[in-house]
């Protein structure tokens, strides 16, 4: 995990036996350096450069020096290389987050990293941006609620993004009524969006590999 | 009522304006320093009417950060920016626009609307009250017909007075006359003098406890208080590699430094700046 140590006193998660094989590592310190470096070229593999490149700038401005970057080495030295990792930065609200950055050497090591950092940081709640072309919406839905915040993302890099608001822990929506939108048809995906911005709730509860998303509309 | 500032004709000029999450907007001021934020410059970034001023904010960018090599992907100004924080500045209206100056911002020639001229944004960071900010910009370099001189620094304090803004943390170059902004607010704490964990590693990180007295400073109100500022025990010329890398380790070591003022263009047409080491007769207040 790169974090200042400053931030490393207020993440619950940390003072947990589980969590006492995390290597923490401090952005602000010149040790940081090669880690940092590996970290770096590790996410300009494996996100996609120019458009959701993420600048090195930008992790340490915006994760590293704000919250933390947390994720998953391999290798027999410590601290190893780098093979997944989310940046989790604090929202206005105390135990909101926002998580981004997720990205993985191996898909299957995605629900994992996830897992981590929500216990690491133990949030109330936290947003994410996803693609719907992403296939990240299984790793969120397995860790609670999720609340769909916009379903067509114009200030977004890639439009056809949903932010979504995640309740860790919190069981799923009941009530009102379900439906069904395909998330490839950017009409259908506008469509909701505009319902959202006209004051409907929606719950995401399940995302099909078919590309169609199962809502349940939860309120207006 | 707004302090005077060193431009208060361009401010007449402006109108104020934030993009911020909406279950946020109870947290910010909404009115800082007196600068009313009008209901309809206050950007909602999750809906689709966000998108002409998400365009325009990435264009301030990139004609501001772009020759610099450290423009910020549109994603960014959403994840990073407005989704967890906000971006304020100031606003002109493409209405009132030339068709010269329409064509160098890359305004369509029937564009409306708000057109950003500078923003400050910043993030929530290690505490409550703390923030980080990461982006400050100002088209007064870029277009100087519109005579926006001082912007920059009258953006970042009325912004800090909207994000009610404690602390602050932020990371610049050494050489970066964003320097001659930052410090107009007071001394700098320096968390670090090399840094190789941001993309140049000639950089510094500071922290800076946000006053009236540096905010009005700053602005350029001649009724301000006067900042208590530290001796500089010696300065750190901008291309002095090795002294950045010596400071940082007596940093980790334990010892604490400030940035005591702006720096001094010296006759190697070098940035030179000051910095005081940190003893208990030296905490400044303002």
């Amino acid at each position: 995990m790169v974090c200042t140590a400053k931030r490393v006193r207020t993440l619950p998660g940390l003072g947990a036996e589980s969590s006492s094989s995390i290597h923490l590592i401090d952005p602000w310190r010149v040790s940081c350096g090669a880690f940092l470096s590996s970290l770096n070229e590790f996410l300009s593999r494996t996100r996609v450069a120019g458009s959701l490149g993420v600048p090195a700038w930008a992790l340490y401005d915006c994760a590293e020096s704000t919250g933390a970057v947390i994720g998953f080495t391999h290798g027999a030295h410590h601290p190893g290389e780098p093979i997944s990792m989310v940046a989790v930065t604090p929202m206005m609200r105390d135990g909101a987050w926002h998580f981004y950055a997720l990205c993985a050497r191996e898909p299957c090591l995605i629900p994992t990293t996830l897992e981590l950092a929500v216990g690491v940081v133990q949030p109330r709640e936290f947003t994410t941006v996803l693609a719907y072309t992403d296939g990240l919406f299984d790793a969120c839905l397995s860790l609670g609620r999720i609340e769909l915040v916009t379903a067509w993302t114009p200030a977004h890099t890639d439009p056809a993004s949903a932010t979504i608001r995640v309740f860790p822990g919190n069981a799923a929506a009941s009530g009102g009524h379900h439906l069904d939108v395909n998330a490839r048809s950017s009409d259908e995906m506008v469509r909701v969006q505009h319902d959202i911005e006209n004051g409907a709730r929606f719950a995401v509860e399940a995302a099909g590999e078919n590309g169609v998303l199962n809502l349940r509309r939860v309120g207006d | 009522m707004t302090p005077s500032t060193r431009n208060d004709d361009a401010l007449r000029r402006l109108e104020p304006y934030l993009v911020a999450s909406p279950w946020h907007l109870d947290l910010f001021d909404l009115e800082p320093m007196g600068f009313e934020i009008e209901r309809v410059n206050l950007v909602d970034p999750t809906r689709l009417d966000a998108e002409m001023m998400f365009d325009r904010l990435g264009a301030l960018d990139a004609m501001t950060f772009g020759p610099e090599g450290m423009p910020m992907p549109r994603w960014l100004f959403y994840e990073a920016s407005a989704l967890p924080g906000g971006i304020f500045g100031f606003a002109t209206r493409a209405e009132t626009l030339t068709q010269d100056l329409r064509d160098r911002l890359g305004l369509a020639s029937g564009a409306e609307g708000l057109v950003p001229v500078s923003m400050y944004i910043a993030i929530p960071a290690d505490a409550p009250g703390v923030w980080c900010g990461h982006n400050l910009a100002s088209l007064n370099r870029v277009v100087p017909e519109l005579k926006l001189s001082g912007l920059a620094s009258i953006t970042k304090a009325v912004a800090l007075r909207c994000f009610r803004c404690e602390e602050q943390i932020g990371a610049t170059q050494w050489d970066s006359k964003a320097l001659f902004v930052h410090t107009k607010f007071g001394p700098l704490e320096l968390h670090t003098a090399w840094t190789p964990a941001h993309a140049f590693p000639a950089t510094l990180t500071y922290r800076l406890r946000v006053t009236e007295a540096g905010v009005r400073n700053a602005m350029g109100d001649p009724d301000a208080p006067v900042i208590d500022r530290p001796k500089p025990d010696f300065e750190i010329a901008a291309d002095d590699t090795g002294a950045m890398q010596g400071l940082q380790k007596r940093i980790e070591a334990g010892e604490r430094f400030v940035i005591a003022g702006p720096p001094r263009l010296g006759t190697d047409r070098l940035q030179h700046v000051p910095v005081a080491a940190v003893r208990e007769e030296t905490t400044t207040s303002a």
